[in-house]
């Protein structure tokens, strides 16, 4: 069971073979892009998405794998919470290569 | 430099065949990320915020042009076009992919190099002065030891296990350029009274949550026991340090919980149990290491030619960067060129390929063919005619790596911070670009001297923060970045850990708080070659305390 968060969830990990920050969307899938994740917003959904998640571990597809709280911005964008998130989500903020 | 012998090399072959193994079965799920993960971390490879993250040992940090030309061809074919040099010597690579690591594990075995023991709780790589055999205030050149303990250490089966981390450190010279009293061993080579070689050896020191000045264990133990007395410090770590809390398990918490004089006491009693003959480097191995150690064949040269007076005298930037990043050799008409990874408003660190193929074609052109990592993120050709620095200058302004500024306020150590690591609670380069741009001026640097400032993003301190004349620590608190401001720290000679000034800053406030200390300091300076850090331990922190909340 995802540990207690408050707020509107998605679930992440990292492609086992890239490497990349994806999201796991409804239809267990894994997209590169936030907005394609599926929220859950109670704990049955919570649930439900966590089992999703494992399969894209135990099918090799995922590492790391772990929820995050999101909010909508103005646009109704979804958006991390934390800023650790907002890193992960939009990659660097400096101008790196 | 050393050599690769057969026995190095096929050992290197060897893992890398092991590596693509492994990963082989990971991709198709032979082996579960709970198997794969501490075999990849004996590689050297992590997960980090965005991608995997590759860390290549660079022993003692001495590369080879032609080892420092396949590590940009790695960064241009597998990565994003460069590297970043860290503060263990070692360079980081941010964005390989997990399938392309066996190449470029046999790329790096191609050229000698691999990624064994830059991870795990191991003896990691062993560190040096970067100007090592060349500086003019040296006692004993300590590479040939640096190499004797890399490979005494590697894959050492009694060490590959210990409670953590363990990093070794040498310096042969009384100015301490390695922060070898910030190792859990420091180990200063130097002759006794006798002449007689040997070294004064440091334990338990180290940064991280619980930053430790490393304590003398042994005033001097000779060449011959290095090993042996290496032998007796690790294994009463090994048997002692805690294993129960991992941030309790470094052997500076051993040796401070103990106390020095009895963990002191325990070593002996260790050692002289040993059979030191079977720990011993056998009969003429440093002597064979020691040969590919000696110095390039010098030209005899005049000392401070007129040609070099007068492109100084012609050329203000250039007698800027001579004044800041040339050091003195120990071999007339010689100097030693510190090239620095801190352009202003740049990443500490890091370099691009095309800039780590113009050092490699430079080190060749002048300096034979041989580059040094330092532990402050900069890169060192060792061995340069003064009458080809203004020549060699040029070129490297070219490119961007002229930068005026080793030992000033602008060349910052800086942790890869929340930007790139998981650790991170709050970035770090942002704000050493911040304060680059702040103090970019090169008048203002010069007028304010010799600076370290050491930025982490986190409590580990990789970007060594307690050890900064001031030092920055990011944190976090309700998701919001916060910067807390500590002084007169040093990592070299004079080891101290710096004071924490008071309630932190904001990210955007930080420079500024820079800025005030600074003005703050050259206040209190009573003489222009007063440092920061002399002023600090003159006047402490309550002056600068005051200037900086005298509004709060």
């Amino acid at each position: 069971m995802a540990k207690k968060l408050k707020g509107d969830q998605v679930f992440t990990g990292q492609l086992l073979r890239e490497g990349d920050v994806v999201y796991l969307t409804a239809d267990g899938s894994w997209a590169p892009d936030l907005q394609n994740a599926c929220v859950a917003t109670n704990d049955q959904e919570i649930e439900t998405l966590e089992g999703l998640a494992n399969e894209g571990v135990l099918k090799n597809l995922v590492v790391d794998v772990y929820p995050f709280v999101v909010v909508r911005n103005e646009a109704g964008d979804l958006a991390p919470d934390h800023i650790r998130e907002k890193l992960r989500t939009a990659g660097p903020s400096i101008v790196y290569s | 430099m050393y050599i690769y012998d057969d026995f190095d090399e096929t050992f290197v072959r060897e893992r890398a065949a092991q590596f693509r193994d492994q990963v082989e079965r990971r991709l198709s799920g032979e082996l579960s990320e709970e198997q794969f993960r501490p075999l990849r971390l004996m590689n050297g490879v992590y997960l980090q915020l965005h991608a995997y993250m590759l860390r290549v040992a660079v022993p003692y940090g001495t590369l080879s042009s032609k080892q420092l030309r396949q590590l940009a061809m790695i960064a241009k074919k597998y990565d994003k076009g460069y590297g970043h040099f860290t503060t263990r010597q070692n360079i980081q690579f941010n964005w390989p992919k997990l399938e392309d690591l066996p190449d470029i594990l046999d790329d790096l075995a191609d050229v000698g190099m691999h990624a064994i023991q830059t991870s795990g709780n191991c003896i990691r790589n062993v560190t040096s002065d970067q100007w090592a055999g060349v500086a003019s205030d040296e006692v004993i050149d300590p590479r040939p030891y640096a190499e004797l303990m890399r490979q005494w250490s590697s894959l050492h089966p009694e060490f590959s296990y210990l409670p953590r981390k363990f990093k070794i450190a040498i310096t042969g010279a009384d100015s301490d350029r390695a922060a070898i009293a910030f190792h859990d061993i420091g180990l200063q080579v130097m002759k006794n009274k006798t002449q007689e070689i040997g070294f004064r050896v440091f334990v338990g020191g180290g940064l991280g949550r619980t930053p430790m000045v490393g304590k003398v264990v042994r005033d001097f133990i000779g060449v011959e026991d290095l090993l042996p007395y290496l032998v007796a410090i690790l294994r009463a770590y090994n048997l002692e340090g805690r294993r129960d809390n991992k941030y309790k398990a470094r052997i500076k918490i051993l040796v401070h919980e103990k106390g020095i004089e009895a963990f002191q006491a325990r070593v002996e009693e260790i050692f002289e149990g040993l059979d030191k003959d079977s720990l011993r480097a056998q009969k003429g191995e440093l002597e064979r290491i020691e040969a590919f150690f000696t110095l390039p064949d010098y030209e005899t040269l005049d000392d401070k030619p007129a040609s070099l007076s007068k492109e100084r005298a012609e050329n203000s930037a250039f007698h800027a960067w001579v004044m800041r990043n040339v050091a003195r050799h120990r071999q007339a008409g010689y100097a030693i060129v510190n090239i620095s990874l801190k352009p202003h408003g740049g990443i500490p660190g890091d370099a691009t390929d095309e800039q780590m193929d113009l050092v490699a074609d430079l080190a060749d052109a002048y300096s034979h063919g041989e580059i040094r990592v330092t532990h402050e993120q900069n890169l060192v050709l060792a061995h340069v005619r003064q009458d080809q620095l203004f020549e060699l200058w040029q070129k490297l302004e070219a490119a961007g790596l002229g930068t005026a500024n080793l030992g000033a306020i602008t060349d910052m150590i800086t942790c890869p911070g929340l930007d790139f690591c998981t650790l991170a609670t709050a970035r770090s380069i942002p704000i050493a670009q911040k304060i680059s741009n702040k103090f970019s001026d090169i008048e203002r640097q010069n007028e304010i001297g010799d600076m370290k400032i050491k930025i982490s993003g986190c409590i580990n301190a990789c970007g060594h923060h307690h050890a900064g004349h001031i030092g920055i620590l990011g944190l976090n608190k309700k998701g919001e970045e916060y910067y807390q401001i500590t002084l007169g720290g040093s990592g070299a000679e004079d080891a101290a850990v710096g004071e924490i000034l008071g309630p932190g800053f904001a990210a955007d406030d930080v420079a500024g708080a820079i800025d005030t200390l600074v003005n703050r300091y050259i206040q209190l300076r009573t003489t222009a070659d007063e440092r920061f850090l002399d002023v600090v331990n003159r006047v402490g922190l309550e002056p600068f305390k005051e200037a900086l909340y005298a509004d709060h």
